[in-house]
């Protein structure tokens, strides 16, 4: 698979994840929101290393193609 | 240390970040039906199921079932999950952690997911029906995927998601009827050795670097390509390789400086090796390759090496698919031959 598209495969995957996940926080019982918003947060930084890594990807692009 | 035992009414957060559970206690996990999440955050805690029937069902509610960060040395073993919109386990920043015999099914995610996380053992675990079985990503290396089985998922069976997912070994696992593919492993100097990979939608894809050396699997089955090794990857090592019946190509390599040797290339739908256009520098040698259409060996590339390859037709109105139709039977009886042309 071509490596961009990975990359952007991934992120929306994520950035879903992480949306519904914030949706569904509210309705889980209190004393489980916890460990609950540990995994998102963990999610949202993986998600902010994918879109880094993309950016990246598309810089170097530039460059070549300049 | 001390064991602990643990019922489906406590709050397994809770207790292990009480004063009460310290480095190297084990928790031992009654049977029964587990609503809830555990986090852990300490080190060198040790989470055992008592019993086959320990089940942690999130109820398609909770996120994921196990989450581990930032420590080293924590084991889980023995537990069923399922139903968990995330993952069955996801670790972030471990090091040194043992993911043993665990069953994790029907997670909207992955079985497994390591992310940013080192010299970890996930020994063991069978995974049905999930995104990708196990996922390593953002920097994962020096893990050790040792005879998981991964079963019917939607995405890959295993998978090392970039190049920075490297120096990591998959051993003896299993893959069957994954929906993308049996392996897709990016990064470099990875080891993928004695796995089986069947009826998945694609065998194994190798990208994004270097010095991955993968020896002695089998693939069978798949239905899209066989093996990719895509344009870039450098001195990529595949020998003792079973491969056949599958759809497409046996190996199709676009990489640069690899070596393919002593592999057996068998009934396969299209060509045995196909060494593309981009791929140069190749040594190509000891191969057997039987009855692969339309050809046993294609060289597209620049400056390849092919020598010593024992390479047979099909014979008359044989055909990969009516083989494959019979098979294990009528492969397994063949004589593969030993020396011949080439």
């Amino acid at each position: 698979m071509d490596i961009r598209k990975k990359l952007e495969d991934e992120i929306a995957r994520k950035r879903k994840l992480i949306e519904d996940s914030q949706i569904i926080l509210e309705k889980i019982p209190g004393h489980l929101r916890q460990s609950q918003q540990l995994a998102i947060d963990i999610y949202k930084r993986e998600f902010g290393v994918l879109e880094s890594e993309l950016t990246k990807l598309e810089e170097n692009s530039k460059i070549t193609n300049v | 240390m001390a064991v602990i035992n643990v019922t489906p009414l406590m709050d397994i957060t809770a207790l292990i970040n009480s004063a009460s559970v310290n480095e190297g206690d084990v928790l031992l996990l009654e049977e029964g039906i587990y609503f809830q999440s555990v986090a852990v955050t300490k080190n060198n805690i040790r989470i055992i199921a008592k019993g086959p029937g320990v089940i942690f069902d999130g109820r398609s509610t909770l996120i994921d079932a196990f989450i581990l960060v930032d420590v080293s040395g924590v084991v889980i073993e023995g537990i069923n999950m399922r139903h968990y919109r995330g993952n069955g386990i996801l670790m972030e920043f471990g090091i040194g952690n043992r993911i043993v015999k665990n069953k994790i099914s029907n997670m909207i995610e992955n079985g497994i997911e390591l992310v940013n996380s080192n010299s970890n053992l996930i020994w063991k675990n069978e995974i049905t029906s999930c995104y990708d079985g196990i996922l390593l990503i953002n920097g994962s290396t020096h893990n050790w995927i040792v005879e998981n089985v991964t079963k019917e998922c939607y995405g890959d069976g295993y998978e090392a998601f970039f190049g920075p997912d490297s120096n990591n070994a998959f051993l003896a696992n299993t893959a069957i009827g994954n929906r993308n593919n049996g392996m897709e492993i990016y990064g470099s100097n990875n080891l993928i050795l004695d796995n089986l990979l069947i009826d998945n939608g694609q065998g194994v894809i190798i990208s994004s670097g270097s010095n991955t050396a993968y020896i002695d699997n089998t693939v069978e089955g798949t239905k899209l390509g066989t093996h990719q090794i895509f344009n870039g990857y450098n001195n990529f090592f595949a020998s003792e390789n079973y491969i056949f019946c599958n759809r497409r190509e046996g190996m199709e390599n676009l990489g640069q400086l690899g070596v393919f040797l002593n592999n057996e290339i068998l009934y396969n739908g299209d060509t045995g090796i196909l060494l593309d256009t981009t791929s140069s520098g190749n040594l190509v040698m000891d191969n057997v390759l039987i009855c692969n259409i339309p050809q046993n060996i294609e060289d597209r590339g620049i400056n390849n090496v092919i020598i010593r390859n024992i390479e047979r037709p099909c014979e008359t109105c044989e055909a990969p698919s009516e083989i494959c139709n019979d098979f294990p039977e009528k492969v397994n009886s063949m004589d593969k031959p030993r020396e011949g042309v080439n």
